[in-house]
């Protein structure tokens, strides 16, 4: 996810890591450096709240929006080979081509 | 997912077997007793969707193995017999379905293909696949442009290189642009989408951040935790 928020930022995608833990909101800062993410990370979550509103129940889970703010994907957990979905997703969200070609 | 998807149809196989085939502290069936039809399909259903799990992920639709086909095809002449109240219950085995259309298009039955693939109801998580095997399916009875809608449809279900392949096989038979296709995908997307609902949460330096933040083109949300 590094790696595809890295190569199209520049081309109009954000990111944003939501820490669904508050007791270990501090431990966000020292945990993202030192997996060398740079996807900014937020907290001070309500865990009640993003069940009720995300349905999300546990970590990871991934939507990508809009510029509408609509969420057009919704990814459970993670499976080896699921980036080059998300990447897919991205591109054609960005106005490219789903895959390099 | 669609590995988790066989795996529930086949738990419901195993259930129905479990719920029709004895009953709890109960005699044996005499052997005079005519063997119940529905019962057998069902069994037969079951048999058939556990070869269906046993291939490999994303092969499963192929149906190559000739001893496969033949089961197959047994079954559809059962399925056929079966009184309507029974047939019903096909409702919980979508990948025989699937399996039913796949095979019978090969076989230069199309119209007779579409009419089991359309009394599918794909579980959450597989439509991707049913709208792919749709899409053969179509293009067997020669409807292209429903066809490449339908690969579409699963395209934006399940962004897979080989679904991508299929879209891109079939468009400049119809005219269409690899660049129109994939906004074609994210128009389908849109239509069917949800509005993210908005957030007010902080940054770990203590700023307040709301999604109205990170208005972008594209954004990725991830909810993670540290460790």
């Amino acid at each position: 996810m590094e790696r595809i928020y890295r190569t199209y930022h520049d081309e109009g995608l954000q990111a944003v890591a939501i820490n669904i833990h508050p007791d270990k909101d501090d431990q966000v800062i020292p945990w993202l450096r030192q997996e060398g993410i740079s996807i900014p990370g937020l907290v001070g979550a309500d865990p009640e709240r993003l069940k009720r509103e995300y349905g999300v129940t546990g970590a990871p889970e991934t939507f990508i929006l809009d510029a509408e703010n609509r969420a057009l994907i919704k990814h459970v957990g993670f499976v080896p080979g699921e980036e080059q979905e998300l990447e897919a997703q991205v591109r054609i969200t960005l106005g490219l081509l789903p895959f390099r070609e | 997912m669609i590995g988790h998807v066989k795996l529930c149809n086949c738990l419901s196989a195993v259930l129905l077997l479990t719920t029709f085939g004895c009953g709890l502290g109960e005699d044996p069936v005499p052997a005079s007793h005519p063997p119940d039809p529905a019962s057998q399909a069902r069994q037969e259903m079951a048999s058939v969707a556990g070869a269906l799990f046993e291939l490999p992920p994303g092969r499963w639709e192929e149906m190559s193995n000739p001893e496969r086909r033949q089961h197959l095809t047994a079954l559809i002449t059962k399925y056929e017999r079966m009184p309507p109240w029974d047939r019903t219950r096909r409702g919980k085995f979508p990948t025989l379905y699937y399996a039913m259309a796949t095979l019978l298009s090969q076989q230069g039955q199309g119209e007779q293909a579409l009419s089991y693939l359309e009394r599918a109801r794909p579980d959450p998580g597989s439509e991707g696949v049913h709208h792919l095997i749709r899409g053969r399916v179509l293009e067997v009875i020669e409807r292209t442009d429903p066809a490449f809608d339908s690969y579409l449809t699963a395209f934006s279900h399940d962004l897979r290189r080989d679904i991508w392949a299929e879209v891109r096989r079939l468009a400049p038979k119809l005219e269409v642009s690899a660049e129109e296709a994939a906004v074609r995908v994210l128009s389908i997307q849109q239509k069917r989408s949800l509005a993210f609902p908005g957030f007010a949460l902080r940054t770990p330096e203590g700023e307040s951040r709301t999604l109205q933040d990170y208005s972008s083109k594209v954004l990725l949300v991830n909810f993670f935790f540290p460790g």
